[in-house]
């Protein structure tokens, strides 16, 4: 069933078994995955169905470096689906050495291994609707395909993991229908949480709030309360309840919101390949019809040897600011920058301003290559504008037979990087966030030390060449800012309290029934995207509380009175339709 | 085995056709099953041919002077709309219309049939399936449906053809099952997108399309009546009328993302019926 709060007259009371903060891939996975325990479950969400400017407003603050992150109420959308309604889909999944705890990453280990993760990543990757769980050219495909490039060898990249797509799939749109259609999962829409109120030991939620944007308070009482708020939102819901903890939820160790992760993300240097037609830099497409793409993943031997964090890397077009890569395509994509989403265009353009001369030269470019151009536009039309599963990227040949490389680096957990409350307040009297990134040595090593090593291997195995400015690696790696989207650590999961927030189970230290589904628990960021780790972290989650509830023994099936229930008996607004 | 038909057919071997027979005809009926033990209702026909039919065929039944076991062959239709986990117990569709309501109505008649077992099959696939194998494969092929997203996210509560022939066998050897009802359905939590995927595999038809859920609706407000209207006239202008395009009925499309799982435990335990994995099953397809 899906509700509107907004129809909820003032003081409303509502009650579940399980309360669910946040509609996006977490709290939606997490309550497809509730649907058949025979568990009330209320999945609470600040947005709508669409995007409304009111409610993305409210994730609005501040960041001390705006070179360095982008503020943020970009890249989240705060509305049904959560920021699936424009996530990118690269689907990947955490390697084994990422749960470890190595020596030389400080503030590394999971308190869980890959092997605990595994038996959910088969359903993660299908909500996702990327697939099935196979990301080695090996096992996803049945005959090999064409070789990324051919004759490359290395001693410390493998070329035959898979980075999958999915369509990308908004989590509300898909699963909407289905979560209408659920006697046991409510929705209700614009129900911003505002307080979280603990017991007076502070061991246990007793109850939520719930504000709407139109001036209405509800409480919601359950036996267990999830935060899937996202990365950031988590923090600022446990940072902004200090009634009982007086540094916030779970913030005794002072750790909420510190230890502030994205990814370090770059493009740089030339990389000339000796047989231009012996190279493939774009996609496969399994059986599925999903889009999968080879690209240099560095060993966890090498990790360990060169005592670095993970790293991958994909061949890429040129730096479109630039015309002399002189392709039609790639100028008018700069010249139309004012069409592409803030999110997207960011790191095709950056926020350079050319001079006259370079548009010019851009104009130049379009003009000469209008069938390379055009083709492009077409196939996009079909491909990408009016499929249902979307092309991914642009990929092109470069002309002058250049790439660059676009590499996506594990960030260590750092401290000081942290997000803590503002002093503005948004339009429900929260404290905004005020975001504090900050990368250490230690990534700037990683970047480097895996290019000099990609260089030096091209070279060894007589493929081709791999310049670039050793000087500019940190320049580039930061060009654009943190890697946008990617929100992660703020809420770190361990076993020690005095060093992470949440257990191996995603519960808060100390308090009995909060728990948090969100990349916010993730201790460290791995090579990979979020999102196919927090659904699968969503859906061990779901098997915990489950296991909870059979325990507490409050599963019954004949209980239907217990469904979102109106205490007061006031009128419950019908369902949206 | 005797076998009746309203059409002309060739009884396949160890068949013995006793002729044409107008199946809602109390009277033919009567002369059709007389000395029979048993009797395998699985007359397929419009929802007025389905009740006729059911009111006939118990009427002569209870005629004959030792009434055969009657297995009627059912639809998971009877249960409509219905959602999540559905066993024989569940409630069927109320009021429905058209086939599902012919099928509600003609258990209803059934039951009050002391010798009656009743079998709601679900989606029947492998050889000479036409709706749920050959039907789709060619949707399949010609790029109609592949990966429906949401749309195609139904259970498709499959059942093979050689299962249901088992079930039909047993049905009719099986002591003290008479007045019960079984769901026939393989195990399993199958969705429509994955069969469709299987059924690709099989096909040469990989990779799968996405099609959306504009194409969809499409498929069902548009072209289905379009194409229905084309085979109408092909037939009245004695054209060959497969030669059209089949339809995708906005029903059918609906049933693909109809989120009801028919628990078949009971035909495993009481008819003792062991399904063919989907895998095997999809090879008898060759
Ligand atoms: C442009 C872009 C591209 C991306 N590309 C990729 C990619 O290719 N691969 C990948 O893995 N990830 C990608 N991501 C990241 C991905 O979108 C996130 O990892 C994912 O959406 C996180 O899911 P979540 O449920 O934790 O948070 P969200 O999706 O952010 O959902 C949180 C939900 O909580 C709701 N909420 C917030 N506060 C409250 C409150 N107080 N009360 C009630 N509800 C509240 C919000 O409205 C929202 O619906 C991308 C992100 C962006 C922005």
């Amino acid at each position: 069933m899906i509700l509107d709060a907004s129809n909820f007259p003032d003081g409303h009371q509502l009650s579940a078994h399980i309360c669910i903060v946040g509609a996006g891939a977490a709290g939606i996975s997490l309550a497809l995955a509730l649907e058949d325990a025979g568990l009330d479950v209320l999945l609470l969400e600040s947005g709508g169905l669409k995007a409304e400017h009111e409610t993305q407003d409210l994730y609005q603050g501040t960041v001390s470096d705006e070179h360095l992150h982008s503020l943020p109420d970009r890249y989240r959308q705060r509305r049904f689906g959560g920021s699936t309604t424009i996530w990118g889909g690269r689907c990947v999944p955490f390697d084994p050495i990422d749960f470890e705890a190595r020596p030389w990453i400080p503030h590394s280990g999971w308190p869980i291994a890959y092997g605990d993760l595994l038996p959910y990543y088969g359903k993660a990757n299908e909500l996702c609707e990327a697939g099935s769980f196979a990301y080695t050219v090996g096992k996803a495909f049945e005959a090999e395909p064409r070789a990324m490039i051919v004759g490359f060898k290395s001693p410390h990249f493998s070329t035959d993991t898979l980075e999958r797509f999915s369509c990308p799939t908004d989590f509300g749109r898909r699963y909407g229908a289905y979560l209408r259609a659920s006697t046991r999962v409510t929705v209700l829409l614009h129900a911003n949480v505002t307080a979280l109120s603990l017991n007076n030991a502070g061991s246990a939620l007793n109850g939520a709030t719930v504000s709407t944007l139109n001036g209405r308070t509800m409480t919601v009482r359950a036996d267990q309360f999830v935060l899937a708020a996202g990365g950031l939102e988590v923090a600022r819901l446990l940072l902004s309840n200090r009634d009982v903890h007086s540094n916030g939820i779970g913030n005794n160790s002072d750790l909420v919101g510190r230890y502030y992760m994205c990814h370090m993300a770059g493009t740089i240097g030339a990389i000339k390949l000796n047989q231009p037609n012996k190279v493939h830099h774009g996609y496969d497409v399994d059986m599925n019809g999903v889009y999968c793409r080879r690209r240099f993943a560095l060993s966890s031997a090498t990790q360990r040897q060169h005592r670095i964090g993970n790293f991958v890397a994909r061949l890429h077009h040129p730096r479109i600011t630039d015309p002399a890569h002189r392709t039609g395509l790639l100028s008018l994509l700069y010249l139309a920058k004012g069409i592409i989403p803030y999110e997207y265009g960011k790191r095709l353009h950056g926020e350079e301003h050319l001079s006259a001369q370079a548009i010019l030269l851009h104009l130049r470019n379009v003009i000469c290559d209008p069938f390379g151009t055009a083709l492009f536009l077409i196939h996009w039309l079909r491909y990408r504008t009016l499929a249902k599963r979307k092309f991914p990227s642009i990929i092109i040949k470069p002309r002058a037979g250049l790439y660059s490389l676009d590499f996506h680096a594990e960030q260590e957990p750092n401290p000081n990087s942290r997000v803590r409350l503002g002093t503005l307040r948004d339009a429900l009297g929260i404290q905004q966030l005020d975001i504090d990134w900050r990368y250490t040595e230690g990534d700037v090593l990683t970047v480097k030390r895996a290019l000099a090593l990609l260089s030096d291997d091209l070279r060894c195995s007589e493929v081709g060449s791999f310049e670039y400015d050793i000087d500019s690696v940190e320049l580039e790696m930061t060009r654009y800012g943190a890697y946008g989207g990617h929100h992660l650590g703020t809420a770190r999961m361990g076993s020690d309290p005095r060093n992470s927030v949440v257990d191996s189970n995603c519960r808060m230290h100390g308090i009995d029934n909060l728990f948090i589904a969100s990349s916010a628990v993730f201790p460290t960021s791995s090579q990979a995207n979020p999102t196919l780790t927090i659904v699968a972290l969503a859906l061990r989650l779901a098997d915990h509380l489950k296991a909870v509830a059979n325990r507490r023994q409050y599963v019954s099936a004949a209980n239907p009175e217990r469904a979102p229930r109106n205490e007061k008996a006031s009128p419950v607004p019908e369902s949206i339709t | 085995m005797p076998l009746v038909t309203h059409h002309y057919h060739t009884p396949p071997s160890g068949c013995e056709s006793v002729g044409k027979v107008d199946a809602t005809d109390s009277a033919q009926l009567f002369e059709a099953m007389r000395g029979v033990d048993a009797v395998v209702n699985a007359v397929a026909g419009t929802s007025n041919v389905i009740r006729a039919n059911a009111r006939a065929l118990y009427e002569a039944a209870a005629r004959q002077p030792q009434p055969p076991r009657v297995v009627y062959l059912s639809s998971m239709a009877v249960y409509g709309a219905a959602s999540g986990v559905v066993d024989e117990s569940s409630s069927l569709t109320q009021n429905a219309g058209g086939y599902a309501g012919a099928k509600v109505e003609a258990e209803r008649i059934a039951r009050g049939y002391p010798r009656a077992v009743i079998l709601r099959p679900g989606c029947i696939y492998g050889r000479g399936s036409r709706q749920w194998s050959e039907r789709i494969a060619r949707w399949l092929l010609a790029g109609r449906i592949g990966d429906l997203g949401s749309r195609g996210a139904g259970f498709c509560n499959l059942v093979h053809i050689d299962d249901l022939v088992a079930a039909l066998l047993n049905a009719l050897r099986q002591p003290d099952i008479e007045g019960e009802c079984f769901n026939i359905v393989m195990p399993g939590s199958l969705t429509w997108n994955e069969y469709f995927l299987w059924l690709a595999q099989f096909h040469n038809a990989l990779p799968v399309r996405r099609i959306s859920e504009k194409r969809l609706l499409f498929e069902g407000s548009v072209l289905a009546p379009a194409l229905k209207a084309a085979q109408l006239v092909a037939r009245l202008l004695g054209a060959d009328s497969a030669a059209v395009p089949e339809p995708m009925p906005p029903s059918l499309l609906r049933l693909f993302s109809q989120n009801i799982r028919l628990d078949g435990r009971k035909s495993e335990d009481r008819l003792g019926l062991h399904f063919t994995p989907l895998m095997t099953g999809l090879r008898t397809l060759k």
